[in-house]
């Protein structure tokens, strides 16, 4: 009978201490983001998905490789931000429940949030068509995301383990650096393990191993410190001479006062404030993180000015960073805001790091383009298609796809590619050809799309569907990929003109969303808090259920998408025409002009009134 | 000077002030030509705002206790032998008003009343008698709690 | 010109819930001005209103005559704040958060930060995540008034600090009022912090201004009214002009009545008949438990 009567409050108390996880309170930014991760990486996979089950990951080709790391980076902080260094909240802490009962839930919690992002990229990744409403998975890709949820709650169990009584291991340096190791030692794990089964028993019976350890090593009661003296020797000794020695110590204790700050002035100065702005404002780990992670975007988006991949996905993805920073910065602004410090510095300091982040990683791509002997090409062939940049593709007049037809007669319909599901704008790739096609129809494609894409003369021997074909030609050909020589050091007025453009229109639009955004922080008072809020965060917020859904669905082409954005902005180049170099050269005009727009908004935005949120740690 | 504020106490802290500088001069423990201490030396020692202090010394001078000379800290003036008496007569009876409503509240006859006032001042001994015992301050320092047995003792060497 | 002016300030968080409805009152040179009120009754929004980092819906504030939203910089030059969390950069040394302080002030008195540096004795090589609650206080207060500004806006400054620090800070803004005539706008629930050091009282309840008046006024011109509960009517109690509040406890109406202690029993008497109530001025606490207390 007792049993039965607690059972219920139990359940509810287990139900309060589950909605008070901080592993919890993440929830939807991580399956966000990760459903976001997860379609970008599809979607960037093109249509033929790599296997990713055939061997350890470090044998495959680096760009897999590099968006693996990246995706495990975001995994890993996943789990970082499920503070698994606490084993019971504060709350749990004061009530009369046994260790042996809050850490399985808190250990369960963890678990099941460190499973989630890997679980809804590896669904996003591994989907390969449909069957009665379900998902067809490809089995390596699953059996992967199976090894490294393994992997990351090994790593997740482990760090717990140095703990013995407190309910919260505090950060010695030797407990970050035991986490480094363990994090890096992770990563090599995921890295080379094989797709093997054996494998993967081997690593789930490691996992029940840790935790089962973990559950032995439990305190009866958790303690709030390891049992050694909190307090620094040194200090305490300090104290009581002070104590002992009345008065007078004390005002010589506090002589330095007076000595110690005549240096920091001379070394501080004008660098001690900016030190003291860019600390508060970015000096914490997501903000680094955030910043990393636009290095490394704008170390890929120079992929788009070079070679005919499309990184537009990419480009929303910073887009939403930059926002993400930016408003990581406006929660922290209380901190500086009673000090007489002008807001447009405020604002300088908020968005130049990011903006330079985004720099820096784009001057590097740049640079890895002119150093290294890598010869990117704007055409290129691989996974048995013609590939020319995006904005090459064609809208289809009147929704009809033409047919491509070659002069000697073989002809071929390029594959409709319309926005939506359902219909819309229809797009299609003119350089495309089909399965049958001949190796003279695909040469000839190959050789129409460099002369298009770089405004030169295609050689009159390729109107003869029997001109001879080198041997290696054609097992090229029909290996699925290899770089067109006739396309290398060649450059492209057409595409570095779009570019040019795209990225005047990006400052100028970066400008005005973040003024938009920034409209969600302006006094109370007016109706463009409540528009600019819808605005800013909720289209944003629609636009990428849209494509969530719309991409693991199918419903929408997020490819043909980029190319629309791209075709509008080329056309819009053409109709300009100016010279590439002047468009570049309004570029940082443009950037200028557009945060000016937005510090005009900035200047006027109110502090946000919850200043006094407690953070986790504090209640964790 | 001994001077003790009670902030928490329903009575204003300058009039707290007032009333014991008044006790003071009264009781002879300030003398005519003694200085007060500045405004801001006592708002520091007392940790109590600087104008309550200046209000409690501006009431005082308006009183006539006390004397503002320019650029010189405020002295007690001098007052002559009749007017001390007065003073001290009326800071007793400030103190007694209470009594009485007291007395008026519990239905105590005036004569029962006068009995025990009398009575007490018999039991608490030493002198004053001959000085028709009005000069005898009783118990404690107005408006505070602390502080008053040195008022009291001190009244002892100026008693006409 | 006024120090400080709030005019019918209004803001609402959200929509029909005023956290502030038409609050307006003004302080000169060398007022103290004590702000009271239950949690949430609005007093931080205020002092936020009066820094400029929150925009009243309507009304206005005006600091040393300048809109504080319009001004910031000269206005923040001017002023000293407090704030009731720890906002000082934490990875930053002691000696580093004053030197980057008096950098931004163009004010600022190093003989007076000198002494406050010797009075606090908080170890200047200390970063500040490392100091207790009550040192980082007095870091913060020590940058807020070594400028010498002409007001000093402090948030609950004495929240969660033991009495010695709190007497210390007391002590360090009196200092402040003598020297310089600064004018002080703090909001605590440290009555006896406020008894000492403020010079009016503002109370805050219900979004609006409840009482404005200088503290002796409130110890001499209020006082609460012990009734028995038989002698009267309750409603006609409530309804005597003057009766500010009112409640019922252990078979008496307590009753707070805007007169002194001899004029209120005068009144109860004259106006009501009632001879046995006694009357009595009363602590600011005790003002405050029975003005705000039983209402919600």
């Amino acid at each position: 009978m007792t049993a039965r009567a607690n059972t219920a409050p139990v359940a509810r108390l287990g139900w309060l201490l589950l909605r008070r996880d901080p592993a919890w309170r993440s929830l939807w930014q991580v399956i966000l983001i990760s459903a976001v991760l997860g379609i970008v990486i599809r979607a960037g996979a093109g249509a033929e998905p790599p296997d990713l089950g055939g061997g350890p990951l470090v044998t495959q080709p680096g760009r897999i490789l590099a968006q693996f790391v990246m995706t495990w980076l975001w995994f890993f902080w996943a789990t970082l931000i499920t503070n698994f260094w606490t084993r019971s909240s504060r709350l749990a802490l004061a009530l009369p429940l046994s260790p042996r009962r809050v850490w399985p839930l808190r250990a369960a919690c963890q678990l099941a949030m460190s499973l989630l992002p890997v679980a809804l990229v590896t669904l996003a990744v591994a989907q390969r068509g449909w069957r009665g409403g379900l998902p067809l998975l490809d089995a390596g890709t699953v059996r992967l995301g199976v090894r490294v949820w393994g992997v990351l709650a090994l790593f997740q169990l482990a760090a717990q383990l140095p703990a013995r009584l407190q309910h919260r291991i505090p950060a010695r340096p030797a407990y970050v650096a035991y986490i480094a190791a363990l994090a890096a030692g992770s990563l090599w794990l995921t890295l080379v393990s094989p797709p093997h089964p054996g494998f993967l028993a081997g690593l789930l019976g490691a996992v029940l191993l840790t935790g089962a350890c973990n559950w032995w090593c439990l305190p009866t009661t958790w303690s709030l410190t390891a049992g050694a003296p909190a307090m620094p020797v040194g200090d305490s000794r300090a104290g009581r001479a002070r104590d002992a020695a009345g008065c007078p110590p004390a005002r010589s204790e506090a002589q330095p006062a007076s000595v110690m700050t005549s240096p920091v002035r001379r070394s501080g100065g004008r660098w001690l404030r900016w030190r003291t702005i860019l600390g508060v404002l970015h000096a914490h780990p997501l903000a680094v993180i955030l910043l990393l992670i636009l290095t490394y975007y704008g170390f890929l988006l120079v992929e788009d000015l070079h070679t005919p991949r499309n990184m537009l996905p990419f480009i929303l993805l910073a887009a939403a960073l930059l926002w993400g920073v930016l408003g990581q910065s406006v929660g922290r602004l209380h901190r500086l805001d009673p000090l007489p410090i002008s807001r447009s510095r405020l604002f300088a300091a908020a968005v130049l790091p990011p903006l330079a982040c985004l720099a820096l990683g784009f001057g590097a791509g740049e640079l890895r383009y002119r150093v290294a002997p890598y010869t990117p090409t704007l055409v290129g062939y691989w996974d048995r298609q013609v590939q020319v940049p995006r904005e090459f593709w064609c809208v289809a007049p009147a929704g009809e796809v033409p047919l491509v037809r070659a002069p000697w007669g073989e002809a071929h319909r390029p594959a409709a590619r319309p926005l939506t599901r359902l219909g819309g704008t229809m797009l299609y790739h003119p350089y495309e050809h089909g399965e049958a096609s001949s190796p003279a129809f695909i040469d000839w494609q190959i050789w129409r799309a460099i002369a298009d894409v770089h405004g030169v003369r295609a050689p009159a021997s390729i109107s003869d569907p029997d001109r001879p074909l080198s041997p290696g030609y054609l097992a090229a050909i029909a290996r699925g990929g290899f770089t067109p020589d006739a396309s290398v050091g060649l450059g492209s007025a057409i595409h570095a003109r779009t570019h040019a453009l795209g990225a005047c229109l990006a400052a100028l639009g970066a400008g005005f969303l973040l003024a938009i955004g920034l409209g969600h922080w302006s006094p109370r008072n007016s109706s463009w808090r409540r528009l600019s809020t819808i605005l800013a965060t909720g289209l944003p917020v629609a636009l990428m259920i849209a494509l969530v859904i719309g991409g693991a669905s199918e419903l929408v082409d997020i490819g043909a998408m980029g190319a629309l954005v791209l075709i509008l902005v080329r056309n819009g180049a053409e109709a300009l025409a100016l010279p590439a170099g002047v468009l570049w050269a309004l570029a940082p005009v443009c950037l200028v002009l557009g945060l000016w727009i937005a510090q005009e908004r900035f200047a006027r935005i109110e502090i946000p009134p919850r200043l006094s949120r407690r953070r986790f740690h504090e209640e964790y | 000077m001994l001077i003790v504020v009670d902030p928490h106490s329903g009575v204003p802290v300058y009039r707290q002030l007032m009333d014991q500088v008044k006790f003071h001069v009264a009781s002879g423990l300030l003398k005519p030509g003694d200085e007060l201490p500045s405004t801001r030396a006592l708002s520091t020692e007392l940790g109590v705002n600087p104008m309550t202090i200046s209000k409690a010394y501006s009431y005082l001078e308006r009183e006539g206790i006390v004397e503002r000379r320019p650029g010189r800290p405020l002295v007690v003036k001098a007052l002559p032998g009749d007017d001390l008496k007065d003073r001290k007569l009326e800071q007793l009876g400030e103190s007694l008003a209470p009594t009485v409503t007291m007395a008026r509240q519990l239905g105590i006859g005036d004569d029962e009343a006068v009995d025990l006032f009398r009575r007490l001042l018999a039991e608490s001994g030493d002198g004053g008698a001959a000085g028709g015992g009005l000069d005898e301050s009783g118990d404690g320092l107005p408006g505070a709690s602390a502080g008053g047995s040195d008022g009291g003792a001190s009244s002892e060497e100026d008693g006409p | 010109m006024r120090t400080v002016e709030f005019h019918e300030i209004t803001m609402a968080y959200r929509k029909g819930e005023p956290v502030l409805d038409g609050v307006g009152f003004a302080a000169d040179g060398g007022d103290v001005i004590g702000l009271l009120g239950r949690n949430g009754a609005g007093k931080t929004t205020l002092l936020r209103i009066a820094m400029g980092m929150l925009a009243p819906q309507a009304g206005a504030v005006r600091l040393f005559g300048l809109d504080p939203r319009e001004h910031p910089l000269a206005v923040k030059q001017r002023v000293g704040y407090v704030s009731e969390d720890q906002i000082l950069p934490e990875f930053l040394k002691v000696a580093e958060v004053i030197a980057m302080h008096r950098q931004l002030f163009p004010s600022w008195d190093e003989t007076l930060e000198r002494r406050l540096c010797e009075r606090f004795a908080v170890p200047p090589g200390a970063r500040i995540r490392t100091l207790s609650k009550g040192q980082a206080r007095q870091v913060a207060l020590l940058c807020a008034v070594a400028h010498r500004p002409e007001l000093l806006v402090l948030d609950e400054p004495a929240g969660g600090l033991d009495p010695a620090v709190r007497r210390e800070f007391l002590e360090t803004a009196i200092q402040l009022l003598n020297e310089e005539g600064t004018t002080i706008l703090f909001s605590s629930h440290h009555m006896t912090d406020v008894e000492r050091m403020a010079g009016r009282v503002v109370l805050l309840h219900d979004a609006a201004v409840l009482l404005d008046n200088p503290l002796d006024e409130l110890r001499e011109g209020f006082s609460l009214a012990l009734v028995p509960v038989a002698a009267v009517d309750g409603e006609r109690l409530r309804a005597m002009p003057g009766c500010l509040g009112l409640r019922e406890q252990g078979g008496a109406w307590r009753a707070i009545v805007r007169e002194g202690p001899a004029a209120c029993r005068e009144r109860l008497a004259a106006e009501l008949g009632v001879a046995e109530a006694r009357c009595q001025s009363l602590p600011l606490e005790e003002m405050f438990i029975e003005l705000v207390g039983g209402r919600s």
